[in-house]
């Protein structure tokens, strides 16, 4: 770590896809919400969560949230 | 400083080359719930001919992002199971310090070896050896789960490894108070942290099961807590992975908005599809991308 430069890279790098991941989510929340809920009654299931459908008795439809990514 | 060489910008093509890679990718979260690292490195080395080191410091950085959406979603709905996370992160800390050391290494080994009477760069060749190998492991990861969600309810399998009694043990609130052996939890933390650090890979898609079965986690609490050690691990790894130059911040945006577009486009498709379905197509993705590195290999030996 040589310069103050390295130090605003690499808190850009920490900061960029976070505020991005924020800003998705509330765009998400505010537009998609009514569509997003209708989507997750429908779907079944995800592949990491994961050959679990169908037996989760626990399981919410939060599980099925097309934000769901990992 | 840190970008590889690409000039002082992207150029569009490189930039529509790496948005349609974050998109390809991107479909996976909506689609199988899977966040795609597995693919994105070995897409961005093999048709973007991004360095794979940068593809994984780039990826990581991508992953992050992705991995805060989930996050903030599941926090929305219930609060985050911290304490397990916490509890692996030393491991899950060490991990990466491992995996991005050994990544540091092979950026700086030139070596050569001989294939069939011809010279092939070492390094390249291990580490799309030890993807094609993570792509065997999730292959029966998932035909695993597959066999065994038909006919046992959750309940049967959960934990069923728990009898294994490796101590110290630790009592969390994520297990119903109950003591999990400590051991397990961190050899568990210490993978995320190597796949994280140097595969560029979140990891969920073998600590999920890991939770489930050694654990004894709900699915539903497994997911959480996987998001949440994703959420730290990625951030710790991208940290690290920036100071030794591993991110292109630039790429990482392109990648970032074709993942976004490409998550929508997933969770549209993943309405029509049945849960069997989307779990042959997950299938069809590993075997395409255990393809794409084996053409890869094969392209470099004939090179």
């Amino acid at each position: 770590m040589s310069t103050t430069t390295d130090w605003y890279y690499i808190a850009a790098c920490l900061v960029v896809p976070v505020a991005w991941g924020f800003v998705v989510h509330v765009l998400f929340e505010q537009f998609g919400s009514r569509a997003g809920k209708a989507r997750r009654a429908a779907a079944e299931g995800s592949v990491a969560g994961a050959g679990f459908e169908g037996t989760r008795s626990d399981a919410s439809d939060d599980d099925l949230a097309p934000e769901y990514q990992i | 400083m840190t970008r590889y060489d690409l000039g002082p910008v992207m150029t569009p093509a490189e930039a529509l080359i790496a948005v349609a890679i974050g998109a390809v990718v991107g479909i996976l979260p909506g689609l199988f719930g899977v966040g795609g690292g597995f693919l994105m490195v070995p897409l961005l080395n093999v048709f973007a001919g991004v360095p794979m080191h940068i593809a994984i410091g780039s990826c990581a950085c991508t992953s992050l992002g992705s991995v805060t959406t989930g996050m903030l979603h599941r926090r929305a709905a219930s609060p985050l199971p911290w304490r397990l996370s916490l509890v692996m992160l030393p491991a899950t800390f060490l991990g990466l310090e491992a995996g991005i050391s050994v990544l540091e290494w092979t950026k700086a080994s030139t070596t050569r070896w001989t294939l069939s009477g011809r010279e092939v760069p070492l390094v390249e060749t291990t580490q799309l050896v030890c993807y094609l190998v993570i792509m065997l492991v999730l292959a029966a990861v998932v035909a695993l789960e597959t066999y065994y969600a038909r006919d046992v309810d959750e309940q049967a399998r959960r934990g069923w490894l728990e009898s294994l009694h490796l101590p110290p043990y630790v009592r969390l609130p994520e297990i119903d108070g109950r003591k999990g052996s400590l051991l397990v939890i961190s050899i568990m933390g210490l993978v995320v942290g190597v796949l994280n650090g140097g595969f560029g890979m979140g990891g969920a898609i073998l600590l999920v099961p890991g939770l489930v079965f050694l654990v004894g986690l709900s699915t539903h609490r497994a997911v959480a807590v996987t998001l949440v050690s994703s959420f730290l691990a990625g951030f710790i790894g991208v940290g690290i992975h920036a100071a030794r130059g591993n991110v292109d911040l630039v790429l990482s945006c392109w990648l970032l908005l074709g993942a976004t577009i490409g998550a929508r486009i997933g969770s549209s498709i993943a309405v029509r599809l049945t849960g069997r379905r989307l779990r042959r197509y997950f299938a069809l993705v590993i075997l395409a991308s255990t393809g794409i590195i084996v053409w890869r290999l094969y392209a470099l030996a004939v090179s």
